[in-house]
């Protein structure tokens, strides 16, 4: 029995989605609404004392870190491998995934954590350090007490903006080279940058576009024509939803 | 060929050249002295942009980032295997591999510059790195930037803590249950973590005390007496190497 706790299949809450999907996996998707905080819910810690976002649960065990648990996913289920087996294609798959986890998605989500606080009505200091007393990871109620406090520092958000273009220039390198980010087939690396990167060519029309990056535009054409991508895409709800539809039509996929 | 660029046998360096010693496998060694800044120079920054050590290079490849280092060693000279058989171990061993580039070592290095690196470094140097730093890419001049200055605010000191004092209970509670981080077997996961355990015994001393920490320094006691783990550390050159410390890597910036 295959279990995925996770919220839309957007950046590291989608990232087994898109993967089962593309597997043809079934599974069971349990929904936690991370616009109601649903991961630092009593119920939610009680399987993942983090209360991060995604938890997956094969047999009995419990994986609670998205990527690895994505490894594990390809070797423990049938379906086509995701991972090639030259070691050194292999590296470069694991040094794109480590490139979103530990730099790119943290640039990205303090955007919008940034724009979520802005759209969030005050609350009162008491009701704040309620709700930031109940998230486990130090460096995660550091965050949510900036965004609930309505403080993302600007200097903060220039800098992550700064990685944010020099990003859109790594992949526009990359993919001059080779079809996919580990190479000639489609792997995890894609899998993981793709459920984050998805909407660029909408999200960011000055610099993500057939002129400026032509190579990212057909990578990210070639990942949104796969089955497992729309079928991955339609279990949103609502806004991703529209992000996908807007950027389809910029695709014209 | 294998040519492994390094600094001194403990903390970022120590794992790979742990993890070579247990294969067995022959390299040249490259040592760089991250404080005479030599992972600055021109050369160094052709084979790795980001000016960070350890570098692999195998047969011409260039092989970054701890961890994924191992994982590559593991993947291209697979025996004696330090990869455990099952699945679930091997998550483990990832989450661990990922825990700790992430969560630990930015913290052990950012709190051992501060109180043990930077102190000591003389008035001169400090202005010659200020030099140095500007051929760097922006993020790691920032960073270097930022830990050249005296003042650190007292919130990053709190905070790198705080998430190392988590770890040392997460490592004490799985260490509770099984003798080594991913099961029974020694793995890779042990051999990532043991050099930043061993800095945190130097940087957090009230962390990693026998009241506080008993079951984890057990586990460095058994891992620092293979005979692999001391060959590695006999390449130190610094008097107390494991008080060295250069900024870097950067702790995570959005939690």
């Amino acid at each position: 029995m295959l279990e995925v706790y996770t919220w839309e299949p957007n950046a590291n809450s989608g990232k087994p989605l898109l993967m089962l999907k593309e597997k043809g996996v079934d599974f069971v998707y349990h929904y936690i609404d991370m616009g109601k905080r649903e991961q630092h819910s009593p119920q939610y810690l009680e399987l993942n004392p983090n209360g991060t976002v995604p938890t997956v649960v094969h047999e009995g065990h419990v994986l609670t870190e998205s990527s690895p648990a994505l490894e594990y996913l390809d070797a423990a289920l049938d379906g086509a491998p995701l991972c090639p087996r030259d070691p050194y294609l292999l590296w470069r798959m694991r040094r794109w995934i480590r490139f979103m986890d530990l730099e790119y998605c943290p640039a990205l989500a303090m955007f919008g954590g940034a724009g979520a606080s802005e759209r969030m009505p005050p609350q009162e200091p008491a009701e704040i350090e309620r709700q930031v007393g109940r998230i486990p990871l130090p460096e995660r109620r550091r965050v949510w007490r900036l965004i609930l406090t309505k403080q993302v520092p600007a200097a903060a958000l220039a800098e992550s903006q700064q990685r944010i273009l020099a990003g859109i220039s790594r992949f526009e390198l990359a993919l001059t080279d080779s079809p996919y980010l580990a190479g000639q087939a489609y792997s995890l690396a894609d899998i993981v940058a793709m459920i984050t990167v998805y909407a660029m060519p909408a999200l960011r029309r000055e610099e993500v576009n057939d002129r400026k990056t032509p190579h990212y535009m057909d990578w990210l054409r070639r990942c949104h024509a796969r089955p497992g991508a729309r079928a991955a895409f339609e279990l949103g709800h609502g806004w991703v939803a529209a992000r996908v539809a807007e950027t389809r039509t910029l695709l014209g996929v | 060929m294998l040519e492994l660029y390094h600094w001194e046998p403990t903390f970022l360096s120590g794992e790979v050249l742990i993890a070579l010693a247990e294969k067995h496998l022959p390299f040249e060694s490259r040592y760089l002295d991250l404080l005479e800044l030599e992972q600055h120079e021109p050369e160094f920054l052709r084979l790795n942009p980001s000016g960070g050590v350890p570098v692999l290079v195998h047969d011409g490849r260039v092989i970054t980032e701890c961890g994924l280092i191992l994982e590559y060693l593991e993947d291209a000279f697979p025996q004696p295997s330090l990869r455990p058989e099952p699945l679930v171990a091997q998550y483990q061993t990832r989450f661990w591999l990922k825990y700790v580039a992430e969560r630990m070592a930015p913290y052990v290095s950012l709190l051992g510059w501060r109180h043990l690196a930077r102190p000591v470094l003389a008035g001169a140097s400090v202005e010659r790195a200020k030099h140095t730093i500007e051929r760097l890419p922006r993020e790691r001049r920032d960073l270097w930037r930022k830990a050249l200055e005296e003042r650190c605010p007292g919130e990053e000191i709190a905070l790198a803590r705080e998430s190392l004092s988590f770890a040392a209970l997460k490592l004490e509670e799985t260490l509770g249950g099984a003798p080594w981080l991913a099961g029974n077997s020694y793995s890779l996961a042990d051999i990532a973590l043991a050099p930043t355990v061993r800095a945190m015994r130097v940087v957090v001393p009230d962390m990693m005390s026998p009241l506080q920490s008993p079951r984890t320094l057990a586990w460095l006691g058994r891992i620092e007496a293979r005979p692999a783990v001391r060959e590695a550390l006999a390449r130190a050159r610094a008097a107390a190497p494991e008080r060295q410390f250069a900024p870097g890597p950067e702790p995570p910036r959005w939690g």
